[in-house]
């Protein structure tokens, strides 16, 4: 207790006030008393990064679409053509094929592997033909 | 100790038909690309005395690009055949459609630099 009445009103009793009544401890899920550590800040910074190449990948996958689209037709039937065909085809797969290899290709543990081969591909992958309008 | 060596040697021949069917497929990238460059300098070395004279300027061949497209499949290939290495089958067959495609989205792209690099404006 202090001295002062209106000092009184200000403070709280704590243990020695007889109405103090002490609430339930609230434990963790797992038992350790402890607070769960936030998850560390690379984790979502990969995430933020696999996401933005995602997203270039997509961009390349319109680009090489149109690209393929707008490319002159051969005569059919010879090989040459139709391998020219699959070329196109696969083109324009390659980013979607890109992105899920580096995934299934480079172990989860080495993301440093993944972001370079993830870089790679955006370099290797621009559809060049649809930006340069051939 | 027969069924280790029965399965390592069918593995070594599922090996090489992958690599065999997948290097021709290759190979044909290749003769493409040379064939490309061989028309490329033909039509090069047939505009070039036109272009002189009626005084435009001259057509370079774009050496650099044409040597990186004929050069991409022999690259592509062996860099398959590395990475696939240890792996099983058909991640081996993925890792070549991966090489492929990475290939003629490659091949595209060089071959329409060397069209954009020799136009005549």
């Amino acid at each position: 207790m202090t001295a002062l009445p209106d000092d009184d009103a200000l403070s709280w009793g704590g243990s020695t006030d007889p109405t103090h009544v002490e609430s339930p401890v609230v434990e963790s899920p797992d038992g350790d008393g402890q607070t769960n550590a936030a998850e560390p800040g690379t984790s979502s910074g990969l995430l933020v990064a696999y996401g933005a190449f995602g997203l270039v990948f997509i961009v390349y996958l319109v680009g090489w679409l149109i690209a393929i689209q707008s490319a002159p037709a051969g005569l059919s039937g010879s090989l040459a053509v139709v391998m020219d065909r699959i070329g196109q085809f696969l083109a324009f797969l390659s980013p979607a094929l890109w992105f899920f290899g580096v995934f299934l290709l480079a172990p989860e543990s080495r993301a440093r592997t993944r972001i370079v081969w993830l870089a790679v591909g955006v370099v290797i992958l621009a559809p060049w033909p649809f930006i340069l309008g051939y | 100790m027969t069924m280790n060596s029965n399965r390592s040697s069918a593995g070594l021949w599922a090996t090489m038909i992958i690599a065999v069917v997948f290097g021709l497929v290759f190979a044909f990238y290749l003769y493409e690309a040379i064939s490309q460059a061989i028309s490329l300098a033909q039509y090069v070395a047939v505009q070039n005395p036109v272009l002189k004279r009626v005084g435009h300027a001259l057509l370079s061949f774009p050496w650099l690009v044409i040597g990186a497209y004929v050069v991409l499949p022999i690259v592509t290939f062996v860099l398959a055949v590395v990475i696939g290495r240890r792996r099983t089958v058909p991640i081996r067959v993925g890792i070549f459609v991966l090489a492929l495609a990475a290939l003629s989205a490659a091949s595209l792209t060089l071959e329409s630099i060397a069209s954009a690099a020799t136009r005549i404006n």
